[in-house]
């Protein structure tokens, strides 16, 4: 796109500013909630056994290898956002179709973690319930903070924020009364090979650091983006990292991997006395609203995405279309069967795809196109 | 009614947004640096706005259609009787004619409290006062005006010309006087109580500060009580209210700007702020949001609250009121600003924070581990007053394995003979109680207090013996209403109230998954809400620099800047070392 057409672009839409501590907030609770809370610490017990607690450092490790592309592709093109730098690098229709892929990706990933939470909430909490009441609150929440923008959702997750942390450690300390030492042997799991490997392909769920490129007018400049974005990798990487370890000390891995969400048990065999025991229905708390605000977040983006491609300049009216969409896709697996193994790993698995080699191609096309943005207030 | 509907209806609907400027302090690019000359600074960017909406308005009358003569002769004489410069507002040399503007104006025929007293000055020229009776002090007119215009002497010294500015520098011994022309000023004044002087030949007149009504006296504050301070509190009078915070601000720089209130009423409120702390931008804000209301009437200070806060339709207050001037003096110092409205014993300071509504004096004068606990206990209270129905529901309901056997069981056998499901008894409980609060406040002195102790107790006791209700919920409801006495602020304390039950609904519909919605969709709102440019959770969501926020009080000594997030022009409360007798070396060890 030449230099006038970027002048005749209409102006996008507003999403306010927030900073860096919000931001990090956002990231590093949407990375965890989907890391630790529901079924992928089991899967990572099934593809590599006792050796997941550092098998998801290698995932830390190599996504904020992948975000470094996504900050390098940023600093060339300061004040704009992934989907304009999308079209003035490949040009409109390529960078339209790229931006289609990110927005495909996060319309699916909310709807896969809202059945994911649906189904396991079914499991321990309401089994009587069918999904669409579940899924039926869950969305007015998602819907209400959508329209009340990404300002209020980043301030909110800040506020949140220490809280939880808190309420995370305090259960990891409080579980610690089944750990033992001898359930982390074999201590290399299936095999380094496996597990380097595995740490590798299952580094998407690190990927969400790529939301900082969508929303990089709301944060304060380049230089921002890139500490915002190793911050959150880093503290999400120590905080599942921990929390995988803790349940490795928990339940032997074989165990591991038929439990439906092992730190959600970990809390319900807390047990200190008559008084003191059974934390799973406090743990629900964090747990449902760390999950609150990373779908809020996902389909935002998703909204956000969407409206930058079409210069859709209000986003408001898209959030509640968007929503029915999610739900109707959070609609079509058959059971919780069906869930896992077609759709809740199909993200950690493939999802690099997405999150690293499309900016990596633009980049390149930005290279060999000699594309530039112009400077830091452009 | 009709507003919550098309609010309703806009929700649904889909309309091009308005590009429309909220107002919002964001930090300058002067931040943290020298904050000189940022006032013009800021005058110059207002004026190239308006500027820029005076030329949109051009363009927009450039494209009306031309006006038939008729409609234009009809347009002018409107806007020419209400215009202030028109003849029919300025004051007439002709006595007889100011004296058939005003009888017109006050509708004297039927109106018995306007005093209209005709005389002669010096027996020589026709003049006439006029005031409200009741409003004025009579032995100001009687001795310090009229016996000095009567006399006969009076002109003696008199060379022909400028007889109002005569009488005013040498006849009249009154402290404040005022010369004016025009009459919607004049009118206002006099309905705020001041006497005017009309002479026959002078195109003005002559206001006298005469007020002289009956108020109450400066007591103890109703509802803003402590126990290590300052022991006085606001009253309806808005010069006392003023004096009562100048008295402890005795910093030349604080301002007092009064602004009309109402457009048939006549009324006042003043604005205060500290010049050089205050950011301007507040300042301006403020005053265009007073300034800019289209209403005749307007009470006191909370109507005057829906008028200027942000999001009228959020529940909780945007603005902070208090009663106690050593409060608001304290928020003056911070940088807030301080409206005082006439007829209110209560103040409105701005910009507010959730944190703030949590503070009262108290803290302030106690040691700060003291204050940090009685904060500590106010944030239990208000999570209490919040939560505890909803969670007790929940946990009855849906969540029976948290509760230890025991209890459960204990649970379960007090709740043997109550014939209503959980939710109906909290509810019955909760509404029974806020009926018992209502009845002690409405019910004036020791009655009100003692009819809430009888009521509470009684009707609990009752309620538990008659088998409608379990012991443990009264228990549950009464730390729930001891939680919202708590909090310090009444306005907020309400909304908590008006909350609880969408908890308690909440809690029965889905446990703590539902009262965890709750929290992220009640949140969510706080979040987003504003007052006036500040986000409303400030310190802690967004986050910003200095003052502990949420639950620690520090000491006085470490306080040493202003809240960030009002952006004051002068960041620093305290100088590098608040307790110079303790000297400090270079490095900033004590010595």
């Amino acid at each position: 796109m030449d230099k006038k057409r970027q002048g005749r672009r209409k102006e996008l839409i507003k999403e306010g500013k927030f900073g860096p501590q919000e931001a990090i907030s956002l990231i590093t609770i949407t990375i965890v909630s989907r890391g630790v809370f529901f079924t992928s610490p089991s899967s990572l017990a099934r593809v590599v056994g006792t050796a997941t607690w550092y098998m998801t450092l290698i995932s830390a490790a190599t996504a904020a290898l992948g975000f470094t592309f996504v900050y390098l592709l940023l600093k060339r093109f300061p004040g704009k956002n992934i989907v304009e730098i999308f079209e003035i690098t490949l040009g409109r229709f390529l960078g339209f179709i790229f931006s289609g892929l990110l927005l495909a990706l996060f319309l699916l990933s909310p709807a896969t973690m809202l059945r994911e939470f649906t189904e396991v909430t079914k499991v321990y909490i309401f089994p009587l319930s069918p999904p669409s009441y579940i899924m039926g609150f869950f969305i007015i929440g998602v819907i209400l903070l959508g329209i009340l923008g990404l300002e209020t959702q980043a301030r909110f997750s800040r506020l949140v924020a220490p809280i939880l942390l808190v309420a995370f450690v305090a259960g990891l300390i409080l579980a610690s009364q089944n750990y033992d030492l001898y359930k982390l042997t074999p201590i290399l799991g299936y095999g380094i090979k496996r597990t380097i490997h595995h740490g590798l392909t299952r580094s998407s769920v690190y990927g969400y650091a790529v939301i900082l490129a969508v929303i990089a007018s709301s944060l304060q400049g380049t230089k921002h983006i890139k500490k915002i974005g190793y911050i959150s990798i880093v503290a999400s990487g120590i905080l599942v990292s921990a929390a995988a370890f803790a349940f490795t000390l928990t339940f032997p891995y074989f165990t591991a991997e038929e439990v439906t969400s092992p730190l959600y048990q970990m809390m319900a065999l807390i047990d200190y006395g008559i008084f003191f025991q059974r934390f799973d229905a406090l743990f629900f708390f964090i747990w449902d609203i760390s999950t609150l605000i990373a779908v809020s977040l996902e389909l935002y983006i998703a909204a956000s995405i969407y409206c930058k491609m079409f210069r859709i300049q209000n986003i408001k009216p898209v959030i509640i279309p968007f929503s029915i969409i999610m739900f109707t896709i959070a609609m079509i697996p058959k059971d919780f069967g069906t869930l896992i193994s077609g759709y809740v790993n199909l993200i950690p698995e493939y999802g690099w795809t997405v999150f690293y080699i499309l900016p990596i191609i633009a980049l390149i096309a930005a290279k060999l196109r000699c594309k530039k943005g112009e400077g830091e207030h452009a | 009614m009709a507003e919550f509907l098309s609010y309703i209806k806009k929700f649904i609907t889909y309309k091009e947004p308005k590009d429309i400027d909220d107002f919002e302090l964001l930090e300058s690019e002067h931040e943290g640096t020298d904050q000189d000359g940022l006032d013009e600074e800021f005058q110059k960017e207002q004026d190239k706005k308006s500027n820029q909406d005076k030329d949109k308005d051009d363009k927009n009358q450039k494209k009306k259609k031309p006006l038939k003569v008729d409609e234009w002769n009809k347009t002018k004489n409107k806007s020419g009787d209400k215009s202030p410069q028109s003849s029919e507002n300025m004051v007439d040399p002709q006595l007889k004619i100011n004296l058939e503007r005003i009888q017109k104006a006050f509708i004297s025929d039927k109106n018995s409290d306007i005093i209209i007293r005709q005389f002669k000055i010096a027996q020589k020229i026709d003049a006439f006062i006029v005031f409200i009776d009741g409003m004025v002090d009579r032995e100001t007119i009687n001795n310090y005006i009229l016996r000095q215009l009567m006399k006969p002497e009076l002109l003696e010294n008199y060379k022909g010309d400028r007889l109002v500015e005569f009488i005013e520098n040498n006849v009249l011994s009154v402290h404040d006087t005022k010369k004016e022309t025009k009459y919607d000023m004049i009118i206002g004044q006099i309905c705020n109580g001041l006497t005017v002087l009309f002479i026959d030949g002078c195109s003005e007149c002559l206001m006298f500060e005469t007020r002289g009504y009956e108020k109450r006296g400066v007591e103890k504050p109703a509802t803003e009580a402590v126990i290590g301070g300052p022991q006085e509190g606001f009253n309806e009078n808005l010069r006392t209210n003023i004096t009562l915070i100048r008295r402890i601000v005795k910093n030349h720089h604080l301002v007092t700007e009064i602004l009309p209130l109402g457009k048939t009423n006549h009324s006042f409120c003043a604005v205060m702020y500290v010049d050089g702390i205050s950011n301007p931008k507040v300042i301006k804000e403020v005053k265009r949001r007073i300034n800019s209301h289209d209403t005749d009437y307007i009470q006191s200070g909370g109507v005057l609250e829906h008028l200027i806060e942000d999001s009228p339709l959020m529940l909780f207050p945007q603005v902070m009121r208090t009663e106690r001037p050593d409060r608001a003096s304290s928020f003056l110092m911070e940088g807030k600003v301080v409206i005082v409205t006439d007829g209110a014993p209560f103040i409105i300071a701005v910009p507010a924070t959730f944190f703030s509504m949590l503070q009262t004096t108290e803290e302030s004068n106690l040691k700060w581990q003291q204050g940090t606990l009685l904060k500590l206990i106010r944030l239990l209270g208000l999570f209490a007053a919040l939560l505890l129905p909803g969670l007790y529901i929940a946990l009855l309901l849906y969540h029976q394995e948290v509760v230890p056997s025991d209890l459960l069981s204990s649970i379960a056998m007090s709740r043997e003979s109550v014939p209503f499901p959980i939710l109906v008894e909290v509810i019955l409980m909760e509404v029974s109680f806020e009926l018992i609060r209502e009845a002690g406040i409405r019910v004036a002195g020791i009655t009100g207090t003692t009819l809430g102790m009888i009521g509470g107790l009684i009707l609990g006791q009752a309620a538990v013996t008659a088998g409608i209700v379990s012991p443990i919920l009264i228990i549950v409801v009464a730390v729930t209403g001891l939680g919202n006495f708590a909090i310090p602020n009444y306005s907020l304390a309400l909304s908590i109230r008006i909350s609880r039950f969408l908890f308690i609904v909440l809690g029965a519909l889905a446990g703590f998954y539902g009262i965890s919605v709750g929290i992220f969709v009640l949140g969510g709102l706080v979040c987003s809400m504003k007052s006036f440019g500040v986000p409303f959770l400030s310190p802690i969501a967004p986050k910003t620099k200095g003052n502990s926020g949420l639950a620690l009080v520090m000491p006085a000594f470490s306080q040493k800047e202003r809240p960030d997030y009002l952006n004051t022009l002068d960041r620093k409360k305290t100088g590098e070392n608040p307790r110079g007798w303790i000297k400090r070396d270079k490095g900033g060890e004590k010595n």
